[in-house]
């Protein structure tokens, strides 16, 4: 690999070109995208997202940026939110990219309140775990907050999403699901209660999409 | 008058589903029917131009939200609730659900209309049909009765009139080579000597390959496109080509009921888990073959377990030739005896009949199939049940296909297979009262009837033993008999409306076989040549 040099200089982060050309990132000798071709990573990558008709999404993972890029060209109609810990990155993104439907949030300094709406707002979370690299654990803690996977997150968002049944029956705590991730047949085992409601029906029929 | 029919499920099926439409508008004539499927099929629509509105199904999206967990459950709670709303919201009159499934029941339970016909509706009398369809046609058990004829009865409609192939004087054969079911492909190589054997024998007509766009790389490295003609089509254009041809060759696909719709003659072939009875295209004169193995037919959600895949060999380039020859000749009466496969028609009754060859077998078969009918749509319990004019309806086809003496000899030998089924019924019953009797001293607790009860399941297991060809008439009770129960009543009510079903099934069996034999006898030798006069 041959060294660019880094016009953001900072020591723990280091650009490099990759064997196919592209740029490429490593964050205290981690690497945060493919070393060998970070462009066939991205596109590799972005086939894989679904959703591709809903308004907006979350990319958790910057890197080098080159999925978010690709993401936003075939997605011009789609808000896409960047949260990433590396303030560096982002700045960097940033001053290289003016890309009208991307906007990024640096974690660091992301409130509780801004984190709040973002839980409720129960946008669909596209992991780049390449980026996530030394940080893994706070990344993926995040990633079941976004995507309702915790109690706190999936109460918020039930509330939110007017499933008042769901939100009561996870108050009232009818099943210790506090350290796991909740899945839908959680779900199914906690609307027990009243089984005739439209809410308790709905969640059995996607129960039942999923069997 | 408007309608929804919910269906669910695959290309074939909602294209199947058109029958329904069909039935619909004898029915109530003026209805408009929306459909609701799934969104991965957006794209038939333009196929089915007899519905106004469909409401889709984000299934795909639901799945990934739930199982990949890119995205909160809530999300997945609100695009269902959409879904839902947009139903609820066009008020229908009545929804009927045409995919039978554990989803779209309960999916029933979310939606709102005057009246929903879904398997297991509580508020709803079920009718025999939709027993038949529970028990029998949805088990692996095979069918007396094609899937329409089958799902129309049990919502409660009529069954539509089985569609006739268009005259034509096309020179054009459609082959669809592929199916979506690994399990159901007989075989490029095969189907590249069936098309070159076709291009030598009937050198005036042109054969085109049609696919999806996905397959034809595959169909080219065994077809090659500078001798075969292989065109990657929609839906739409594969209509299209369908409307001019004279000849579909298929595997189970959904194009074989494309083909059906447009009055285009069929030979499909029927192998894996691919059913005659169960999906046959439904149109007169299709002619089918099937796989000749002791797999066949295997279960749809199983891949195939033997070495090699048997029953795709089975079927013969030569079998499949000749019934191309068969259809293009017209000539659907003059199927030799060595022939393979069947011939779809309509049957006294208006239902699909998937007619084999002229054999003892067959004549029982088609008998019993007539049974079954009228004690499903319940003409038996009418006050005056038509038995005579059906056997008349009866003669009057079998008589096209067997001699008097055939038949003769049939209702003899039958006659004695239905007094040995009455004898076995009674001791079926006799055990029964016995059961009935001590649920009347023991009270509530099924707990007494242990010794009773084996006494039955050992007696229903002779029964199938014995009757193998009849076995369909004792599976209610199969599953009355395995089931646990907690209260000696239940248990009562249960062995009773099973044990029921071979007991009336018999009575249609024996006052049938009297008309028949009475109508034999009576015009003794020269009721062939009167019969034939009076039709």
């Amino acid at each position: 690999m041959n060294k660019v040099s880094d016009s953001l200089s900072e020591t723990s982060f280091e650009f490099s070109l990759s064997r196919s050309g592209a740029v490429t990132v490593s964050w205290q000798g981690r690497l945060l995208c493919s070393s060998r071709d970070p462009l066939a990573e991205a596109q590799g990558w972005t086939r894989h997202q679904g959703f591709s008709v809903v308004d907006q999404v979350i990319v958790l993972g910057l890197g080098v940026g080159h999925h978010v890029q690709l993401l936003a060209e075939q997605r011009p109609q789609q808000q896409i939110l960047v949260l990433d810990y590396h303030s560096q990155l982002i700045k960097k993104f940033n001053n290289e990219n003016s890309l009208s439907n991307v906007k990024t949030q640096d974690l660091h300094f992301c409130t509780g309140n801004e984190l709040m709406s973002l839980i409720q707002q129960a946008l669909p979370v596209f992991a780049f775990r390449p980026a996530w690299s030394g940080l893994e654990q706070q990344y993926e803690l995040l990633k079941k907050e976004l995507s309702g996977q915790s109690t706190h997150a999936l109460k918020l968002q039930a509330q939110a999403g007017s499933c008042y049944q769901l939100a009561q029956a996870l108050r009232d705590g009818q099943k210790n699901i506090l350290n796991d991730y909740i899945s839908i047949k959680d779900i199914e085992v906690l609307m027990q209660g009243d089984k005739n409601s439209f809410e308790a029906k709905a969640w059995q029929v996607l129960r039942e999409l999923v069997k | 008058m408007k309608v929804l029919v919910l269906s669910l499920l695959r290309l074939g099926d909602i294209l199947l589903h058109k029958q329904v439409v069909r039935s619909l508008n004898a029915r109530y004539p003026g209805v408009q029917v929306d459909f609701a499927i799934n969104d991965s099929f957006a794209s038939c629509k333009s196929l089915l131009p007899e519905v106004r509105h469909f409401h889709l199904l984000p299934r795909a999206i639901l799945q990934r939200i739930l199982v990949e967990q890119e995205q909160s459950a809530i999300a997945a709670f609100a695009r269902l609730s959409k879904f839902v709303g947009g139903i609820n919201a066009e008020k229908y009159d009545l929804i009927l659900d045409a995919t039978h499934n554990r989803l779209s029941v309960k999916l029933c339970a979310l939606l709102e209309a005057r009246e929903i016909r879904y398997a297991g509706n509580k508020k709803t009398t079920q009718n025999a049909w939709e027993s038949y369809f529970n028990n029998q046609f949805s088990q692996v058990a095979k069918s007396r009765f094609h899937y329409v004829d089958v799902l129309t009865k049990s919502l409660g409609l009529d069954a539509p009139t089985v569609l006739l192939p268009r005259t034509t004087t096309a020179k054009k054969i459609v082959f669809q080579v592929l199916t979506s079911d690994i399990k159901k492909n007989w075989g490029l190589h095969r189907f590249k000597n069936l098309l070159d054997r076709v291009a030598q024998e009937y050198p005036a007509y042109e054969s085109v390959v049609v696919c999806a766009p996905n397959e034809k790389a595959e169909i080219e490295k065994v077809l090659p496109s500078l001798q075969y003609q292989v065109r990657a089509l929609g839906l739409r254009e594969v209509q299209e080509e369908l409307k001019s041809a004279s000849l579909l060759v298929s595997g189970d696909t959904s194009i074989q009921h494309l083909a059906a719709e447009v009055g285009c003659p069929v030979v499909s072939i029927f192998i894996g888990s691919a059913d005659v009875q169960k999906t046959a295209p439904y149109i007169k004169n299709a002619m089918l073959v099937q796989a000749n193995t002791d797999c066949y037919p295997c279960k749809h959600s199983e891949s195939c377990y033997q070495s090699s895949h048997l029953c795709s060999a089975s079927v013969t380039v030569e079998e499949i030739y000749r019934n191309i020859q068969v259809v293009l000749k017209g000539e659907f009466m003059s199927r030799t005896n060595g022939m393979q496969g069947y011939r779809t028609d309509a049957d006294q009754r208006g239902f699909m009949l998937i007619a084999g060859q002229s054999s003892e077998e067959n004549l029982a078969k088609d008998f019993e199939r007539i049974i079954w009918s009228f004690y499903l749509s319940n003409d038996w319990q009418a006050p005056v049940p038509a038995y005579g004019s059906t056997v008349y309806e009866i003669l009057n086809d079998w008589t096209q296909r067997y001699s008097i003496k055939a038949i003769s000899q049939f209702a003899v030998r039958y006659q004695s297979r239905v007094e040995r089924i009455e004898a076995l019924l009674t001791e079926g019953k006799n055990s029964f009262a016995e059961i009935s009797k001590v649920c009347m001293s023991v009270g509530n607790s099924p707990s007494g009837l242990k010794g009773l009860l084996e006494q039955l399941k050992s007696w229903h297991l002779d029964a199938v033993a014995a009757f193998p060809e009849h076995s369909d008439s004792f599976l209610k009770l199969q599953f009355a008999l395995h089931k646990d129960y907690s209260e000696a009543f239940s248990l009562y009510r249960e062995l009773k409306s099973s044990l029921d079903e071979p007991l009336n099934l018999n009575l249609i069996r024996k006052q049938l076989l009297i008309n028949l034999v009475r109508s034999l006898s009576e015009k003794g030798e020269l009721y062939e040549r009167e019969f034939r006069i009076l039709s």
